[in-house]
């Protein structure tokens, strides 16, 4: 079998890495509370509570009407938004000072997701509707 | 009679298209966007599905001939074959393409391809590596089964693979209208790849939309309602293993902790989504859920 089979695929492949990465394509969406909204809106949700962490790379929303959580983060230069339900939640838990919640998921697509609640008011409105998804401590999903 | 083989003659032809779409997306010209994390995990994706695929070469082909030798007819190489085979091949290709979004089992190894939140010629090359370990070749059986030689089974799929290239594209609006009643067109297979409640699961056709038309599964592309693209529930990772095993990982974890065989089966078998309460976000349950917002929207 000819090499030049692959090394030509793997050559091309190298060049169209590099172009998108000299042609801007390393941007990374940086989140903002109208942002947050805006991209909420277009999934036809709309977002009562936004927090959006210091950095602009997660953020977190209580939905109106539908009392559910949006959870978003960014992801190249999309924001991916999850709303899971409580049974998509494998543990939720706030600690450390700055007070840091996290959140992990039972799908395997979904990383653990952090987000720095700085201000005690966000903490303490974060803190009861997180109770809504089970206590606030680490909680096994069971299955059940 | 030996015939070429359309995907490796095609290669070249891909990087440069890539090339040109990247180029119209940066010059402004067409409103294409490349993401080099997005971008970088569809080439692993696509070089991960020519290496996984090297050991079933074998498998399968042997299967194949096999298969061939109960023929039902003795077709060669004459030309009405090729034409036969065209058509017989996109049909196998529709209902492969269905009952990979149809079914869990199936879904789980081509929900990577949909996995992305950009649609461009990158995407196409986002492939499973895992279809073949869930047996997606067995739809296309029928072809040796009929007594189309084996060279001309793969010559066709080898076909509706490189056509498949350049329909994943922003940068070609909407073709003609006679092209895009018979073809499947980017305008149609954005439709396809879109998550807006009224496209998904839908346009499965992979070179004739008439597939689509004829088995009641074709939308045409809305201009006042643009798609999103992805997954119902978008994956929130570049890394290339849990693009391609995260369905499977899910729907085991699903099936293990089910409370007997009946509702493990659903999980396995089920649509995508499918929960043995009822409550699960299906295609369906969201089309449904759409319609009662629109219903219940108007009434207000």
């Amino acid at each position: 079998m000819d090499p030049t089979e692959f090394i030509l695929p793997l050559i091309g492949i190298a060049l169209i890495v590099l172009l998108v990465w000299l042609s801007g394509g390393q941007r990374t969406v940086t989140l903002t509370r109208e942002g947050v909204r805006e991209a909420l809106a277009a999934e036809g949700y709309e977002a009562a509570t936004v927090t959006v962490a210091d950095d602009g790379h997660t953020a977190l929303a209580w939905l109106e009407g539908r009392n559910a959580l949006a959870i978003l983060r960014s992801m190249g230069d999309h924001p991916a938004i999850l709303v899971p339900g409580p049974d998509d939640i494998r543990g939720i838990v706030i600690n450390g000072d700055p007070p840091r919640l996290q959140v992990r998921f039972r799908s395997y697509g979904q990383p653990p997701f952090a987000i720095a609640l700085n201000d005690p008011e966000s903490l303490d409105r974060w803190r009861k509707v997180l109770m809504l998804y089970g206590e606030l401590a680490t909680r096994r999903h069971t299955g059940s | 009679m030996n015939l070429p083989q359309p995907v490796q003659l095609a290669i070249p032809a891909f990087i440069v298209l890539m090339i040109m779409e990247l180029a119209l997306g940066y010059f402004r010209v067409r409103a294409v966007r490349y993401e080099l994390k997005d971008t970088t995990a569809s080439l692993i994706m696509g070089v991960g599905n020519l290496a996984t695929g090297i050991p079933f070469v074998v498998v399968v082909y042997g299967l194949f001939a096999w298969i061939h030798q109960y023929r039902l007819f003795d077709i060669g190489f004459q030309w009405w074959a090729f034409v036969a085979i065209f058509f017989a091949q996109d049909l196998c290709y529709y209902w492969f393409h269905r009952l990979s979004h149809e079914h869990r089992f199936w879904w789980a190894s081509h929900i990577n391809h949909h996995s992305s939140q950009h649609y461009n010629l990158s995407t196409a090359l986002r492939q499973t590596w895992t279809g073949n370990v869930a047996g997606t070749f067995i739809v296309y059986t029928p072809l040796p089964l009929l007594g189309f030689p084996l060279k001309l089974v793969a010559f066709s799929m080898g076909i509706s693979l490189v056509y498949q290239f350049w329909i994943h594209t922003e940068a070609v609006g909407r073709l003609p209208r006679p092209i895009e009643w018979i073809f499947n067109t980017p305008s149609h297979h954005r439709v396809h790849h879109a998550t807006n409640p009224r496209y998904l699961d839908r346009n499965y056709a992979g070179i004739l939309i008439i597939w689509d038309r004829l088995f009641g599964t074709f939308v045409p592309e809305d201009p006042a309602e643009p798609c999103r693209y992805g997954i119902v529930r978008q994956i929130a990772t570049f890394n290339p293993i849990r693009i391609a095993f995260h369905e499977w990982v899910d729907m085991i974890r699903d099936a293990r902790q089910a409370p007997d065989l009946r509702t493990a089966a659903g999980y396995l078998f089920h649509a995508p989504g499918w929960r043995p309460d009822g409550t699960g976000r299906t295609s369906a349950a969201i089309r449904a859920e759409e319609r009662q917002q629109v219903a219940d929207h108007r009434k207000s």
